[in-house]
């Protein structure tokens, strides 16, 4: 892996470290994400059984509020808040570079914890970018050539000219 | 002449044997290893290297297979979308030793599903010469396989399972290819 994007998640990491160590008593866990709702990193200070499943989940959360605030007048998303019967989440867009997300324990701290959000916004928005940047730099745009399936088979036998299958 | 990429992305979680599978193939085939991937300045591209793993295979002068592993580790996973994005195909290889591991892939394959729709892939479970490997129909129910997709066993390790599995892709693209050409 490429040191600058080591480097970058690195610090995003650290944000979402210092995000935790504001409120350790109430916030749980802080996911960091891109625009399409794709996590860079997460930080949980309890264990969370389902944390796992919750990083695979967020690409289809942030696409399917997406959908929704797409039929609903009020614009793009800025700030989400979901009470579940566990805890809540509180998700706030870094503007158009991602989201971060918090689990927190209990509506007593919604406030607070939103002006922690809102603290490391500018951060988080400078290390999205960078990263986005730099990561579109380091990977091969294959050229667009069409590919016939008469290519495919020519590698096909290709490789069972060089082993005996 | 232009030249002709096709791009095989190899997926799969942490340990599951990809790199293992293009080392494996690289002894066999002509496959370039950490080799830097240069655009043609030519056709106004610059160059850039690339930090993956990564295999390249010239099959004709104007012809070239790449093969790309994603960093398996879900910390990178935003990288994942960056790198198959072109692709024609992939392999996602899981570590199929026991029912545990299995499961481990499932979030990291609805992940490529979810992005990749209409991509022709199959799974390859690996480590089947193991003996508490996982039979391939509980595979196929864990992961939740649509019933077009294989799910095939693998032994990275081994040349001659390796090669069968990488044609067995090229298959899937090819027999894709034909099927959008007739529709599309």
């Amino acid at each position: 892996m490429n040191s600058d994007i080591q480097r970058i998640i690195n610090e995003v990491r650290s944000s979402a470290e210092e995000i935790i160590s504001e409120s350790p008593d109430q916030i749980r866990a802080v996911y960091v994400m891109d625009r399409e709702g794709t996590v860079i990193t997460y930080v949980t200070n309890t264990v969370l059984i389902n944390a796992g499943s919750t990083f695979f989940a967020t690409p289809r959360f942030i696409s399917s509020l997406k959908g929704l605030v797409s039929a609903l007048p009020i614009g793009g998303i800025n700030y989400v808040l979901m009470q579940g019967i566990d805890g809540i989440i509180q998700l706030m867009s870094i503007r158009d570079a991602g989201y971060i997300m918090i689990i927190i324990n209990s509506e007593a701290s919604i406030g607070l914890t939103r002006i922690i959000l809102e603290k490391y916004t500018d951060r988080l928005y400078d290390l999205l970018r960078k990263l986005l940047s730099v990561s579109e730099e380091e990977v091969v745009e294959v050229i667009n050539v069409e590919i016939t399936p008469k290519d495919v088979e020519d590698v096909i036998n290709f490789i069972k000219s060089k082993a005996i299958m | 002449m232009p030249v002709k990429t096709i791009k095989i992305v190899i997926a799969g979680p942490y340990g599951a044997g990809k790199t293992t599978f293009v080392k494996t193939l690289s002894e066999v085939l002509p496959i370039e290893t950490d080799v830097p991937i240069t655009k043609s300045v030519t056709e106004g591209k610059r160059t850039t290297t690339v930090a993956f793993d990564y295999g390249r295979m010239k099959v004709r002068e104007d012809l070239v297979v790449h093969l790309f592993g994603v960093p398996g580790q879900e910390r990178f996973s935003f990288m994942w979308k960056i790198i198959a994005r072109g692709m024609h195909g992939y392999l996602f290889i899981i570590d199929s030793s026991s029912e545990e591991k299995v499961k481990e892939a499932l979030g990291m394959y609805n992940f490529f599903r979810e992005n990749f729709p209409s991509t022709p892939h199959i799974i390859a479970a690996n480590k089947q010469d193991v003996p508490t490997a996982v039979d391939i129909p509980t595979i196929k129910n864990i992961l939740k396989v649509p019933y077009e997709v294989k799910v095939m066993p693998l032994i990275a390790t081994n040349r001659r399972s390796a090669l069968f599995v990488l044609v067995s892709l090229l298959e899937e693209i090819r027999s894709y290819l034909l099927e959008t050409t007739k529709y599309g």
